[in-house]
């Protein structure tokens, strides 16, 4: 069966999402070695102050707490419980 | 010649090492790095800020003086850099508000001219920063690295935690930033810092961006999450919104001032000071004969106040001199004299009875006084009933800490007599009754030949120039 119209609608919509986060991360360069620890809460302000490629990072990271907040977490998705150490 | 030392503090970045060898200061440059090293040299910055004197000389050392210095300066080296020994090295809280603002001005003007190069920094160390004078000075030619488009500012943390958010702390809170900062050598973090900023003070953009919203994404993301890293990491910061990061930046910091406005005791010395003219006169006069005796290339002036006697010491023939005192009015004063006349003169925060200590990795990253000294010759003048009285020193002790310092100097004793002395007195019992000009003059005689003594006032004060080098016999 055909999708529905605004069906297809969301996917394409879904896919313009994921290539806007995609497209910036391929185009970028990577990050140099540092030596020093730049802080994680560091990059992100400096993602949000960079515009909006970093604007989909923020949004990814918060989408996937919002879904953890909310128990939408797939099953697959939870770590294995850590080896015993021998 | 001795073997290399590896300064203890040099040890964070892989990419090289400063040793001392003697009084010479070299510098190695991994072959890890050689490749970005090269290039930042190709770049045309390191002559560029040498020129404009915010960026320490350096020059490659010539090999034929490097033999027999194998083993460190050698293996894995790409380049040996040879650079002036500088005069003092001083510490972020050691440093007044003015002092911390113009190092983290330099810091940003350095990034900034680093980037119109295709260089950046990657680390934001204040204690990267010296200070010649009043004249703050970049020291570490490793932390330039060639910069790649979309590169995040590696070093914003650093830089917030060790300029920015002391530099708040005074402006927006009125603390200075000493205390806590000398209690964490890492920096202020911002999180720390935000919880304590006033509610009309967080409402600038700024600092809502900076501290709140930084301190905000840390607590959110405090333990490392790797996909997340690896995306913001790839997000990038493109090159323009970093140039108007750091500009943004300057801007701000340029016009920050310390908040509190108390006013300074010291500050208003020269208006209450219980000696005449006259005798300043003979105090300037003394310290300027024995200035031009000594000839010392580094000089301590143990509370310089706002720096009256380290530039007349200076006028004497005293090279270098270190202003320590515990006033941040008065050295803010000494700070703006040095920096107008240009002066070889150093004011910084510290006290006598509570001073810096050797401190960080394993208590010798950063040194305290003594690991500093000893200094040439010291200046005590007004100090010594700060001392024994205020804060009980035993007279024995402070002539032995005085002559631990430097092996000569010019000291004051202020006896009972004198109205300051007897104001310390008004509210506690004189349980000082060894504290007389005999007493001390008889301990000092004891461990020093006294030169030239001066008497400014009857039963007041006493100049008395020492020098620890000739013991007097028995």
């Amino acid at each position: 069966m055909r999708p529905s119209r605004p069906r297809a609608r969301r996917r394409a919509a879904r896919l313009a999402f994921l290539l806007g986060l995609v497209l910036p991360w391929l185009a970028a360069p990577k990050a140099a070695q540092a030596y020093l620890d730049p802080g994680t809460g560091s990059i992100l302000l400096q993602v949000l102050i960079g515009g909006v490629a970093g604007l989909g990072v923020i949004v990814k990271l918060y989408w996937h707490r919002l879904r953890g907040l909310l128990g939408w977490r797939k099953k697959d998705a939870q770590e294995e419980p850590p080896s015993a150490v021998k | 010649m001795t073997g290399p030392i590896a300064d203890p503090a040099s040890f964070r970045d892989p990419a090289g090492r400063v040793y001392r060898v003697g009084d010479r200061i070299l510098r190695t440059v991994s072959e890890r790095i050689a490749a970005e090293f090269e290039q930042v040299r190709a770049s045309g910055l390191i002559d560029d800020l040498i020129g404009r004197g915010w960026l320490v000389s350096g020059e490659t050392a010539d090999p034929a003086r490097l033999d027999g210095l194998a083993g460190p300066l050698a293996e894995g080296v790409h380049a040996v850099i040879e650079h002036p020994c500088l005069p003092f090295i001083s510490y972020p809280y050691e440093w007044g508000f003015s002092q911390l603002k113009a190092a983290a001005l330099l810091h940003l003007d350095i990034h900034l001219a680093a980037l119109e190069r295709g260089v950046t920094l990657c680390d934001a160390s204040a204690y990267n920063v010296q200070f010649i004078g009043a004249r703050p000075l970049f020291i570490d030619l490793l932390s330039f690295r060639p910069y790649r488009d979309g590169q995040f500012w590696e070093g914003y943390r650093q830089f917030c935690e060790q300029f920015l958010n002391p530099l708040l702390l005074h402006a927006c809170c009125g603390v200075p930033h000493n205390a806590w900062f000398r209690g964490r050598i890492a920096g202020i973090p911002s999180a720390e810092l935000s919880r304590l900023i006033p509610l009309r003070r967080r409402l600038s953009k700024r600092v809502l961006t900076h501290v709140v919203l930084h301190a905000a994404l840390t607590r959110s993301v405090h333990k490392p999450e790797t996909e997340l890293t690896t995306d913001a990491r790839q997000a990038g910061l493109p090159r323009p919104r970093l140039v108007k990061m750091l500009s943004g930046l300057r801007s701000w910091i340029g016009n920050l001032t310390p908040a509190g406005g108390a006013a300074s005791y010291w500050d208003d010395y020269s208006r209450f000071k219980t000696y005449s003219d006259a005798e300043t006169a003979a105090k300037h006069d003394f310290v300027r004969r024995f200035a031009a005796a000594v000839r010392p290339g580094l000089l301590w002036d143990l509370g310089c106040n706002t720096g009256d006697f380290a530039l007349t010491a200076i006028d004497g023939g005293a090279d270098y001199v270190v202003g320590w005192d515990n006033d941040l009015g008065a050295l803010e004063i000494a700070f703006a004299r040095s920096r107008d006349s240009g002066a070889r003169f150093t004011p910084l925060y510290g006290d006598a009875c509570d001073p810096a200590p050797a401190q960080g990795w394993a208590e010798r990253e950063r040194a305290g006084w003594r690991g500093r000294g000893p200094a040439d010759a010291v200046l005590a003048l007004a100090l010594v009933h700060h001392l024994a009285i205020t804060n009980n020193v035993p007279l024995a002790a402070v002539v032995s800490w005085l002559v631990e310092l430097a092996p000569c100097g010019v000291v004051e004793f202020v006896g009972k007599a004198d109205s300051q002395v007897q104001g310390m007195l008004r509210l506690r019992d004189d349980i000082f009754p060894d504290y007389t000009l005999e007493s001390f003059l008889t301990l000092l005689g004891g461990r020093a030949r006294i030169v030239e003594r001066l008497s400014l006032s009857p039963g007041g004060r006493e100049l008395l120039w020492y020098d620890a080098r000739h013991r007097p016999a028995g």
